[in-house]
Parts: C-alpha cells; structure tokens; sequence
C-alpha cells in the first residue's frame, strides 16, 4: 500500500471527507484520532502490513506520514 | 465413565444501567454513534455501591436454583472466579456456600482470573467430575470492575460492565466427553497492560483520592489488541489440531466478549464465518468472566447452539492468560 492509498484509508478510519489528510497533518491537531482510531490502524497494520505496532512506538508519532512509516517500517516485528 | 456435561447456566445482571448518553454528558467530545458503532455496546449494567461481586453471584445462582434445572442440595463444588472479592479473606466462595445454604461437605474456593476465567472454570470441572472428586459442581463467575474504573477514563468507561453467571456441571453417561480439549497459555511479560497497579500488598494505597490513577483500573488498549492477535488465532489453530477438525467442522465459536471491533477482527483473521461468531455484548459491554457464560446461555435459549453442536468457547486477557475448550450441550445419555 503506498502513502496516498494509506492516507485515504486513514481518513476512512477518522470518518474525514476525502482530501482532508496530508502527509504533514499533525495527529495532535485532530480530534477524530483517539484511541478507537488508534485501534483501527492497528488493525489496518495487522490486516495489510501484516506487522505489529507498539504503543511505545506510536507515542513517538507526530503525522500521518510518521503512521505510514511505522507500519511499513522493514524493522517492525513481523506477525 | 461419566463425562461432564454442562446442564444449565443462568446470568444476573445488577439493576442500575449506564447508557452511552450518560457517559456522553461527562465527556462531551466523545462521539456517541462513532464509538457505538465500534465497540457495538449501547449500555453496561452497574453494581450499586454496597453490592458486590459475591452479591451478584449468589443471584445468579439463586436464579440457577429456581429454574428448576439444578438441585441445590447436590452441589457438592463450588467455584467462583472472579478479581473483585468481597474479602481479601476470606473467599468468597465460602461465604457464598452459607449464603446458597448449600451443605458443608463441600469443597469451595475463589480464582483469579478474568476473561480467560471460564475457560479455566470448565477445565477444573471437567477435572474435578471425571477423576472422581466432586459429581456437581457450581461454576460462578462475578466481577464488579465499575468500581475499578476511574470516573474519567474516556477509554474504559465505555467498556465494561458488571455480571455474574452461574453454570451447572455434572457428570453424565455420555457417549463421548462434552467439555473437552482445554488448551491454556500464558505470557505474564504483559501483565503491566492490564493493571490495577495499587491496592495489592506490593503496592498498598498511599492515596486514596481520585488524582491516584494507580488505583483505578489501567489498560493499554493497543498492547492488549496485540496481545489478542497473537494468542487467539493461534489457539484456535491450536485447538483445531488437537481435536482434528477444521474450522468448518465446528458449528459455532464463543469468543470472549471485550468490544465488537476486536471481535470482527480476529473472526476476518481466523476466517469464521458471520452466522458461526457470536458477537453478543450489546446490553451488558465486557463483563470480563462472565461474558462466555452469558453468551453460551443466550446462544442456547435462542437456538443459536442446538443440542449435539461442537461450540468453542476461547477467553483471553489480565495476566496475559488464554485457553480455550469445546463444550457440547444438550447430549443424550449412552
């Protein structure tokens, strides 16, 4: 999945109208990203990435972009 | 031999009953139909402030008793599991055989235990009636985390609820066993997720005001989501193996009940199909180890589970601690 097709998918998560998210939008400055949307990419990870993400890893994320290279980091532990 | 067999289970629910539009008013933010939607829950029952784990256990099997479907005079075993004693001593369970009026020659203990609670409360059981060591055994499951929670945590609030379930295991001529193949597992690396870190002789109370978070309930809802993708599919692979059958052999599957999302999630990751996964949690969120027993009693008043079905039951969570077991319900003697 590359990073346009993420973003879509995130913003699916978030209920956002399409063209909402950006590469450099910060998590911090939305409202719809909380621990159920949380959970969501962690289960769009799992599902499409096939790899885990920590909730220690995930505190360290400022963006969108810093979300999709979490979960397409070749460092994440593999399921 | 005689097998065990499950014979009847009941459930109580306490009367006071949260709603999604309460919780709503203490945190405005909060998106009802979103969470809803999500989690699948739209109110949890709630202890009253005196009423306890115990409380809510002897109405179960009060409930139990009056169904006419077992003779309270028989039990000769009783089991509670549950993590919110009425006591730190002594068990509750022993309390609950004066409070039931069942006879003292009667072995009764507590566990402690949570979702995985009655996975673990069949197996002894099972263990129990088939080496010869009890013939009726009462399985009881209570918890009252409400009281664990705290009044602003947005996470967990929305989650759980308090139940108990009463469930009647005796042995019987059977063809063939009908609770069967208990797989357990395991992994304490995670208890920390899943905590109430305070209150425990290792950390006592210092601060029993509310801006003492260690004394609430805490979860780390995304390393117990982990946790759960790991373990489940896993056991249930695992308990496939050890009976020999494949997924389409089994004619229903009773996960526990923590919130509809997780649940769709690992039914799409395993491949159950829809109409074969109980997803049962609406009126009553996650009562931890009871959510099994309440699930598998509406599953068999709605013929949702007909007599002679293979259903696996599968818990998991506190501890990190999972298994899972096969029951069949509504046999036939030999």
């Amino acid at each position: 999945m590359n990073i346009e097709d993420f973003i879509v998918e995130m913003e699916k998560i978030m209920e956002l109208d399409k063209g909402t998210l950006q590469e450099s939008t910060a998590l911090g400055n939305l409202l719809a990203w909380n621990s159920l949307s949380a959970l969501e990419y962690v289960a769009l990870v799992d599902t499409v990435f096939k790899r885990k993400v920590t909730s220690g890893c995930l505190a360290s994320v400022v963006n969108i972009r810093d979300l999709y290279f979490l979960a397409n980091s070749e460092n994440r532990e593999k399921n | 031999m005689k097998y065990a067999e499950i014979l009847a289970i009941e459930y109580y629910l306490p009367d006071k009953i949260e709603s999604n539009h309460d919780i709503s008013i203490q945190f405005p933010e909060w998106n009802i139909e979103k969470t809803e939607a999500r989690i699948g829950i739209t109110e949890r029952h709630h202890a009253a402030l005196i009423e306890t784990a115990g409380d809510l256990a002897f109405h179960a099997a009060q409930k139990l008793f009056a169904s006419g479907q077992c003779d309270k005079n028989k039990i000769d075993y009783i089991i509670l599991c549950t993590q919110s004693p009425d006591y730190i001593l002594p068990p509750t369970a022993c309390i609950l055989q004066d409070r039931l009026q069942l006879k003292n020659s009667i072995g009764a203990f507590d566990f402690n235990l949570g979702s995985s609670g009655y996975i673990y409360g069949l197996s002894i059981a099972k263990g129990l009636i088939e080496s010869g060591q009890a013939c009726h055994v009462l399985l009881l499951t209570a918890d009252t985390y409400s009281k664990y929670i705290h009044p602003q945590d947005s996470s967990t609030r929305p989650i759980f609820g308090d139940g108990a379930s009463a469930t009647y295991i005796a042995g019987s001529d059977l063809a063939s066993p009908a609770i069967f193949s208990p797989q357990l597992g395991t992994d304490g690396s995670g208890h920390k997720n899943l905590i109430i870190a305070q209150g425990g002789l290792r950390s006592p109370i210092v601060d029993s005001s509310f801006d003492n978070r260690n004394r609430f309930l805490y979860m780390d809802g995304l390393e117990v989501f982990n946790f759960t993708l790991s373990a489940v599919p896993a056991l249930v692979e695992k308990s496939l193996q050890a009976v020999g059958k494949c997924l389409e052999e089994i004619d229903y599957f009773i996960f526990h009940q923590p919130n509809q999302y997780m649940l769709e999630h690992l039914r799409d990751k395993i491949g159950i199909p829809k109409e074969k996964f109980c997803i049962d949690l609406r009126h009553y969120g996650n009562t931890v180890s009871s959510t099994i027993p309440i699930a598998l009693s509406n599953a068999i008043y709605e013929k949702r589970v007909e007599p002679g079905d293979n259903v696996l039951l599968v818990g998991f969570g506190v501890g990190y601690s999972w298994g899972s077991i096969f029951v069949s319900i509504g046999n036939q003697p030999s």
